[in-house]
């Protein structure tokens, strides 16, 4: 569920957009909870087999939950965080 | 799975992306960004280019290396080379890559679509440079001609590693000689073409083969060299032997310039296609225009 005006973090789902099947681990959570972040913060890092992905902010704004820890496996699309944007 | 060594790469809300996977998908155009993971995806398509992966996304061959699909390969689609040639009008293109599937199961290999494809180019969009990398045609000089003969500028084949280690990692329909042959056929055929390889690091090969492999390269007239690291795109391909260091690789970028190589492109995340145009221009200033 996502209340108006949040923005959902997810992992991003065309980047490859005809390749859906590959999956990643999540390697790095760099917020909390109440944490404020700019547009461009590192928020997550995803580690597939290939590389790391640095998951940025798309907004300035503020923490308001955190959906998945380190070591989560984690595919395309998949919800990391909600930010309430400023 | 090991963190060290591997790449960060960010991964950035884009619009342009957005208008390019766009633009691809409405034509039912594939990309070997897409179909091998190419973790340079976000920069290329972020900046509004790709690379075009023709004849299909199943290929032939089962490189161990590679995450494209392996199997039987679809019926040409005959609409493609325009398809393609309206895609990259559309995106503003003026140096296009195009790469295919190997397509052993057509007479040809596929390079009369090939021909068709950079013809369609040259005709839709006036001045606009074309990139081939092209598989082995299984040595077919007829079929190098074909696509030397479309008026191609650069034209690229990988022979993706070293000579020891060919057989370990290439289909065994491939072989290191023959793909030295396709680069020199191409050569012969017209001087003045610039042609490329790339060779992929990581697969235990000694510094002293990858200095053979250039060395080889060379000899068979290669103008552009790229030297990029392997990334294992997921368990089923082989592991990384060795994640090369960025020193590393800027050695072998000197070597390369000594022994003649006119464009070095030589970095953990470079591809055959990264960067393609700024290394065409080098090599276009290195060898001067037409003079080859």
């Amino acid at each position: 569920m996502k209340a108006a005006g949040l923005v959902e973090v997810r992992v991003p789902a065309d980047l490859w957009p005809r390749r859906r099947d590959w999956a990643g681990r999540v390697v790095t959570v760099n917020v909390r909870p109440g944490d404020v972040v700019s547009r461009g913060d590192v928020l997550f890092e995803v580690e597939t087999e290939k590389v790391i992905l640095e998951i940025e902010s798309p907004v300035d704004g503020r923490v308001v939950r955190i959906a998945a820890s380190v070591g989560d496996e984690v595919g395309p699309g998949a919800l990391l965080a909600v930010i309430e944007p400023f | 799975m090991l963190g060290a060594g591997k790449a960060k790469v960010r991964v950035r809300p884009s619009l342009l992306h957005r208008v390019v996977a766009e633009t691809l998908e409405s034509r039912g155009l594939r990309t070997v960004c897409e179909e091998a993971l190419c973790p340079n995806i976000g920069e290329c398509w972020g900046s509004g280019t790709a690379t075009f992966m023709l004849m299909g996304e199943v290929c032939t061959r089962g490189c161990r290396f590679c995450y494209v699909r392996k199997g039987k390969a679809a019926p040409l689609d005959p609409s493609e080379p325009l398809r393609v040639a309206a895609a990259a009008r559309r995106m503003g293109l003026r140096y296009v890559t195009l790469t295919s599937v190997t397509r052993d199961d057509l007479p040809d290999g596929g390079a009369s679509h090939f021909a068709s494809t950079i013809r369609a180019l040259k005709t839709l969009i006036p001045g606009v440079v074309v990139e081939a990398l092209v598989p082995d045609f299984r040595g077919s000089r007829e079929a190098v001609a074909a696509v030397v003969e479309s008026g191609v500028d650069v034209f690229a084949h990988n022979i993706e590693t070293v000579r020891r280690l060919t057989p370990a990692v290439r289909d065994p329909r491939a072989s290191y000689d023959q793909s030295l042959e396709v680069l020199r056929a191409a050569k012969e055929l017209r001087p003045g073409l610039l042609t490329k390889s790339s060779i992929i690091l990581g697969f235990g090969e000694a510094v002293d083969e990858v200095l053979e492999a250039m060395r080889d390269l060379r000899e068979a007239g290669v103008d552009i060299l790229v030297i990029s690291q392997y990334m294992r795109p997921s368990r089923r391909q082989m592991p990384v032997a060795k994640h090369y260091t960025l020193s590393e690789f800027r050695a072998l970028e000197k070597e390369a310039y000594n022994l003649g190589f006119a464009a070095v492109v030589a970095h953990p995340l470079a591809r055959t296609s990264y960067r393609a145009f700024e290394a065409y221009l080098k090599a276009l200033r290195s060898r001067g225009v037409g003079s080859a």
